[in-house]
């Protein structure tokens, strides 16, 4: 024994080691929902977008600053975009389109005029209705408004130049721009635009903090020399930031009220500090073992499997506590005396839950093998630690005056046992039925992700007031464009446009962003060109020169083709080359950003007909990945139920064996529909609560069953001190404002408490309420 | 935005529409508009042939401006705060939304500032120098910054007139100019015809009279 301990010191020195060089070397945590997709599943050019996407999406700040005259507003914003700009944290800041940024737009364009038709201009064109281009440029040449000159008439006769630029693809329909700066009034107040692109891992908490502080800070600036001022701020930064703030406000939180809570019991109880630290060393080492296991064979931890396989390797605590309990219990005798006395219920316990662990690698999804691993491996750990240490660090007499505890323990017991009892037991068993049953009715399952995470009401208040003023519409929706080369990409974008105008007429999507928009393809760019020779210059360019009393050719001069390599990074369209993702002898991919999508399955199957495109809705398919993970998981609770079975039935026969499983079968199949009469929809974190549930369910029977009758009251503390400890640890999830934590919480105290309160069913003798 | 540019003269010319009620006489009134014939002359540098335009227009304060050629070639043009529209022959060649030309929104700052008696914005962008009386009165307006994108395209706007604008010359920064002369103009108290309404509304029917 003494040797074995010793090795397991060893062991744990070890892994220690290990997981210092692993962290020295640092620890990749995977947050990328997308690696916890089913290998075969896993397109790595989509997973690659969807963090370009997400990057795009998440780097980009809208601000919109109101003040009460419009001098003051912009004023104002032109001060928060110099400090912005100052700060060192922003990649670009446009406030104020200059004059010479959008000559610089013309001057790149104009030498290629003759391949950039604007669409309803090539349509006019490839229907033979030149006539009606030619009239337009009359209309302008003598218009009111015209500022046509003769240079302009000679190098661009019929004005097609002037369409083209009018109809790129605008930022914002509710703005206007004034002076340069996208403006808008709404009652008394002139609000103008200003979009930041931040610099620095948008990811990072820390960089997340500095950029809000600093905004902040640059904010209060401005408000105190304009006072009154109105910012208006939307950005996934700044909901990453707040989820991330309450997460850990909470967490710290209830892990206060969590540690005070489990502190107090066992003081309560023990009148010692030795059983808590004896418990949270059994934990640590658990975890400890799990995360090296992790690091080593997968090479980092993804945070999801952290959270819940903290959470599953939590259970240690039953065994650690029946170990702990057994101090009370009559002829107690020495820690190795105690060990012997629950060695038998503990192990058959960590064996089952075990079973339960390993049972979630069936499962093809790597998320569930990770997190089986990890469990698996903490839960290993801590039951070696339980059963090689806590005898040697334990107190070595037994404690003599429990009697009132234990009598308190033994309560529930006696209820069960009791004659007297008799009719409240069958209204307690009656009232859960029907409530179950009424539960089953009001069950809904949500795998929407969108509904998992809380955002802050704040932010979306100002989001939304920000998107109504500035018609700006959000969508993480995109497609994936891949082709052999550039030039192909743009055609097949070009494709793509037609069918995504005729979603946004149908309001199907209201608005989409490629790079062929800006820069048509080359094959393109020599139709339009043949278009304007054969339709437009051939037909109509003498007479009307003569009508005009202009004499001489047009200046076409050749320039070649426009490329996208032509837009600089100061150019006022400079963002459109975030569009691509690479160009190269592998091939080229491209992106088509899309904008307040509202029917995504008509869009999906309208564009998915053109070759070499993806649709992607990165939300949607987190959504499904939910859903089958929600699927896979209850399955496996089925399964390794059935797996379980076995080891009991060696150890108590069939009957007694099935007779064992009631209280978790009671707990995993009643928990679901009694949360749901809270309102809790079915997600896939009820499932992860329920394989806890299901094993907790299983330690509770066993620890029942493997009592002798004298020991029933020592075997039942252990129970309540687990039962109470995993409920003021996991319990207090209920209260969490992040749905998946909260849906977690109470289908685990539900469960939980189920399994506690029917647990003495598992006993062969006084299980049924006679 | 090459094509906001286009608007501004249209503002200047039509502000200058406004001109007599506003700096010698009572503005025009919400329900009243103002409607006349003109003639244009514009001539290009480079250009030998001058180019002239002639035909009628109405100017609804609040509304818009239909301005209608009838030679050379029959062409309407409607500026509305909703944005630009061309129509030639009965089909519309262009449209541009407000938003798109934003010298739309500024135009319609200064036209019903001066018809409303209101001159900042005109003084924000020029300066503004008057000699004369009401009788016969000569305005002229000079950019206060040869920079500005749009302003500085102009070098000088004269405008004459008496009771109402009698002429406006346009001199531009690259050498052009144009004079837009006005004939038989009159405030009306009649409302819009059905035609004009519903030009100004910024319909997609297009009104055959």
């Amino acid at each position: 024994m003494k040797i074995a301990a010793l090795a397991w010191v060893v062991v744990v020195a070890s892994l220690s080691v290990v997981l210092v060089f692993q962290l020295r070397r640092g620890v990749t945590m995977q947050t990328d929902m997308t690696a916890l997709i089913p290998m075969e599943d896993r397109d790595f050019a989509i997973s690659r977008a969807k963090e370009r996407v997400a990057e795009i999406l998440t780097e980009r700040v809208f601000l919109l600053v109101g003040a009460d005259d419009r001098a003051r507003a912009r004023g104002a914003g032109a001060q928060l975009a110099k400090t912005l700009a100052d700060s060192g944290l922003t990649r670009s800041v446009t406030y104020r389109v200059s004059s010479d940024s959008l000559k610089s737009l013309v001057k790149m364009y104009f030498p290629y005029r003759f391949g950039l038709l604007a669409d309803i201009d090539r349509e006019r064109l490839q229907n033979d209705q030149g006539a009606q281009i030619v009239n337009r440029a009359i209309a302008i040449v003598y218009g009111p408004s015209s500022i046509v000159d003769a240079n302009m008439l000679r190098h661009d006769p019929f004005l097609l130049m002037p369409e083209f630029l009018n109809h790129l693809p605008m930022p914002s329909l509710g703005l206007t721009p004034d002076d340069g700066v996208l403006s808008t009034r709404e009652a008394s107040l002139t609000w103008v635009l200003l979009v930041v692109q931040v610099r620095g891992d948008v990811y990072s908490g820390a960089f997340q903090k500095r950029f809000i502080s600093a905004l902040d800070a640059a904010i209060r600036q401005a408000s105190a020399e304009t006072p009154g001022l109105q910012v208006l701020r939307a950005g996934a930064i700044f909901y990453a930031y707040a989820g991330a703030e309450s997460a850990t406000r909470e967490a710290s939180r209830l892990g206060v009220v969590s540690l005070i809570g489990s502190i107090a019991l066992i003081l309560i109880v023990f009148r010692a500090l030795r059983p808590l630290w004896l418990t949270l060393l059994a934990i640590s080492i658990g975890v400890l073992c799990a995360f090296a296991a992790s690091l080593t064979i997968f090479g980092g931890v993804h945070a999801v499997v952290l959270l819940f396989g903290i959470g599953l390797n939590g259970i240690a605590i039953d065994y650690c506590l029946q170990y702990i309990a057994a101090r009370f219990g009559p002829n107690a005798g020495a820690p190795d005396d105690r060990l012997h006395q629950v060695l038998p219920g503990i192990t058959i316990g960590a064996a089952t839950t075990l079973i339960g662990y390993v049972t979630l690698m069936l499962a093809p999804f790597p998320g569930l093998l990770q997190l089986a691993i990890f469990s698996a491996v903490g839960l290993v750990g801590s039951f070696i630690t339980i059963v090689l240490w806590l005898p040697f660090l334990d107190s070595p007499e037994p404690l003599a005056r429990g009697t009132r505890i234990l009598a308190m323990a033994n309560s529930l017991w006696l209820f069960w046992e009791g004659a007297r009892w008799r009719s409240l037991r069958w209204s307690v068993i009656v009232a859960i039925g029907i409530a179950t049953m009424v539960g089953v009715g009001k069950l809904r399952i949500d795998d929407d992700i969108r509904h998992q995470q809380a955002l802050a009401a704040n932010l979306s208040a100002q989001e939304l007031h920000l998107r109504r003023l500035t018609g700006v519409s959000g969508g993480t929706q995109f497609i994936l464009v891949r082709s052999s080369n550039r030039d192909a990409a743009l055609q097949t974008e070009e494709a793509l446009r037609v069918r995504l105008s005729d979603a946004q007429r149908t309001g199907a999507l209201q608005g989409f962003e490629s790079l062929a928009q800006f820069v048509p393809s080359i094959a393109r760019q020599r139709d339009n060109r043949e278009l304007v020779t054969n339709k437009l210059m051939r037909p109509y360019l003498a007479s009307y020169y003569q009508r005009l009393g202009m004499s001489g050719d047009v200046a076409t001069g050749d320039a070649g083709y426009l490329t996208p390599d032509a837009i600089g990074n100061d150019s006022p369209i400079a963002f459109v080359r975030n569009l691509s993702l690479g160009s190269g002898a592998g091939g080229t991919t491209d992106l088509v950003l899309l904008m307040g999508v509202s029917q995504p399955k008509t869009i999906e199957r309208s564009v998915s007909q053109i070759p070499g495109v993806t649709f992607v809705d990165p939300t949607a398919d987190i959504t499904r990945l939910l859903a089958s993970y929600r699927r896979r998981a209850i399955i496996l609770i089925a399964v390794s139920s059935l797996l379980m079975l076995p080891v009991l039935v060696l150890r108590y026969g069939l009957s007694d064996g099935i007779r064992v499983m009631l209280p978790p079968a009671i707990a995993v199949l009643a928990a679901p529909p009694l949360v749901a009469l809270m309102g809790v929809s079915f997600t896939f974190f009820s499932a992860v609560a329920l394989v806890l549930v299901l094993s907790i369910g299983f330690d509770y029977g066993v620890f029942c069953r493997e009592a002798i009758p004298a020991r029933r009251p020592v075997t039942m503390l252990g129970i309540w001190l687990a039962m109470v400890t995993t409920l003021s640890s996991f319990g207090l999830l209920a209260f969490s404002n992040t749905s998946a934590v909260h849906t977690f919480g109470s289908t685990l105290v539900v469960g939980t408490m189920l399994a506690f309160v029917f647990s003495p069913f598992a006993s062969a003798s006084h299980g049924t309420p006679e | 935005m090459t094509r906001s540019f286009f608007t501004v003269i249209a503002a200047l010319a039509f502000t200058s529409a406004g001109f007599a009620q506003v700096a010698f006489g009572p503005a025009i009134t919400a329900t009243q508009n103002l409607h006349g014939r003109f003639r244009q002359e514009r001539h290009l540098k480079g250009i030998t042939a001058t180019l002239t335009s002639s035909g009628t227009f109405v100017l609804a304060p609040g509304k818009g401006l239909i301005w209608r050629i009838e030679e050379p070639i029959q062409t309407i043009t409607v500026i509305t705060p909703a944005g630009i529209r061309q129509i030639v022959n009965g089909s519309e060649v262009q449209r541009i939304e407000a938003s798109r030309a934003p010298v739309i929104t500024h135009f319609y700052d200064m036209l019903n500032g001066a018809l409303t008696g209101d001159w900042s914005a005109m003084h924000h962008d020029f300066a503004v120098k008057t000699t004369g009386d009401r009788r016969a009165w000569r305005t002229t307006l000079t950019p206060l910054r040869a920079t500005d994108p749009i302003v500085g395209m102009l070098s000088s706007v004269v405008i004459v007139g008496g009771s109402m604008v009698d002429s406006v010359d346009i001199t531009r920064a690259n050498g052009d100019s144009e004079r837009l002369t006005f004939l038989d103009q009159a405030i009306s108290d009649v409302p819009l015809s059905v035609g004009d309404t519903l030009l100004l509304s910024n319909n997609e029917i297009i009104p055959t009279d």
